[in-house]
């Protein structure tokens, strides 16, 4: 399997399947990256898209200095447009170039079912659910979780780190294949 | 697909709950830019956190329920005095109910904390440390979602308001829950 550099390199030189290659191997991640810093699915899916536009065009035109480090390039974009995006408020509206197929890279994330979320939940120890609710939906830090439930932090993050993980196992949340 | 140093899931789960320090959370980006595996694994977390992110809190605000109601869902609210049994009923074309918890002397309290119990078990479903409320109508509103119905139906509130130098002021609903 080519390297991340070698993809890069062929993108260069007009390979289409290096390209389709590359948009499908950094799709998911910089769609991660959105979902974090945009919070919105809509949203992160247009970061998605404009990103891999203007990595292939500087790829295309050779404006990527050091193939080996195309990774930290497509972060380093990532970041530029998402705080472009925050900043502008609004979605973009990105040009996908001919043989861009961002839908095709890029698998939706599956949506859990919210009924068999709050079963699962319910088996989760009280305060652990409550640390799940104050840290995920109400966006609270382990030191304002400790202080309110008084615990110390460290112990907030541990029990926020299990309670995750039964409900990743009750929800039989997929392994990566 | 492997790793030689993965991410651990603690990190990845603080990560995601945005409780990393800049230089941590930009560690982690660096390292799942290159790290299909981590990538992975960094996306069942991202589910969970999503769906927890995406639940409507049991309880909301004045400001949340005006969003609500500008979305044009079928909503019914309930004015809940304390002390007082009140039975409510979640018709089927209703897509959320509305319990408000009144007669709040909230004025002055530091934060207020929502309990949602089980009333027959005393098992604690929900704790809300910091829930909002209006000291000025002395009310707390609380958002009752048809999924709900998983849950058991003998429902009792309690809602402290906490004051610096005071022992929290408990007050407490008994809400029976029927689902049409």
């Amino acid at each position: 399997m080519a390297t991340d550099a070698e993809l890069a390199r062929c993108v260069a030189e007009g390979d289409a399947a290096a390209e389709a290659e590359l948009c499908r191997r950094f799709a998911p991640r910089v769609h991660l990256y959105g979902l974090k810093h945009l919070r919105d699915e809509d949203r992160a899916r247009d970061l998605v898209q404009s990103v891999l536009v203007a990595v292939l065009e500087a790829a295309r035109a050779g404006r990527i200095d050091d193939p080996e480090r195309i990774d930290r390039y497509i972060l380093g974009t990532s970041r530029n447009l998402a705080l472009r995006f925050r900043a502008a408020d609004t979605r973009a509206e990105p040009t996908a170039p001919a043989g861009l197929d961002v839908a095709g890279a890029l698998p939706p994330l599956d949506a859990l079912d919210i009924e068999a979320l709050l079963r699962c939940l319910q088996h989760v120890e009280a305060r652990a659910r409550t640390i799940l609710y104050l840290a995920f939906s109400r966006d609270k830090s382990a030191d304002e979780i400790a202080e309110a439930l008084a615990m110390t932090p460290g112990n907030v993050r541990v029990v926020r780190h299990r309670a995750v993980a039964q409900l990743r196992d009750c929800l039989g949340v997929a392994e990566a294949t | 697909m492997s790793c030689r140093t993965p991410l651990d899931d603690a990190r990845l789960v603080a990560y995601w709950a945005g409780d990393l320090a800049p230089a941590d959370a930009d560690a982690v980006e660096e390292h799942l830019f290159g790290c299909d595996a981590c990538t992975a694994a960094s996306t069942r977390v991202a589910q969970i956190a999503a769906a927890l992110r995406g639940q409507l809190p049991p309880v909301i605000s004045c400001a949340d329920l005006d969003v609500l109601r500008g979305k044009g869902l079928t909503l019914v609210e309930n004015a809940i005095p304390p002390g007082v049994r009140t039975e409510v009923t979640f018709a089927r074309h209703v897509d959320l109910m509305i319990h408000r918890l009144g007669g709040l002397a909230l004025t002055g309290a530091d934060r207020v904390q929502v309990i949602i119990r089980v009333e027959s078990t005393g098992d604690v479903m929900f704790d809300e440390p910091f829930a909002p409320y209006d000291a000025e109508r002395g009310e707390v509103l609380v958002a009752c979602q048809r999924h709900y119905a998983v849950f058991p139906r003998d429902i009792e509130i309690e809602v402290r308001a906490h004051r610096a130098g005071a022992p929290p002021a408990a007050t407490v609903y008994a809400i029976p829950h029927v689902f049409g």
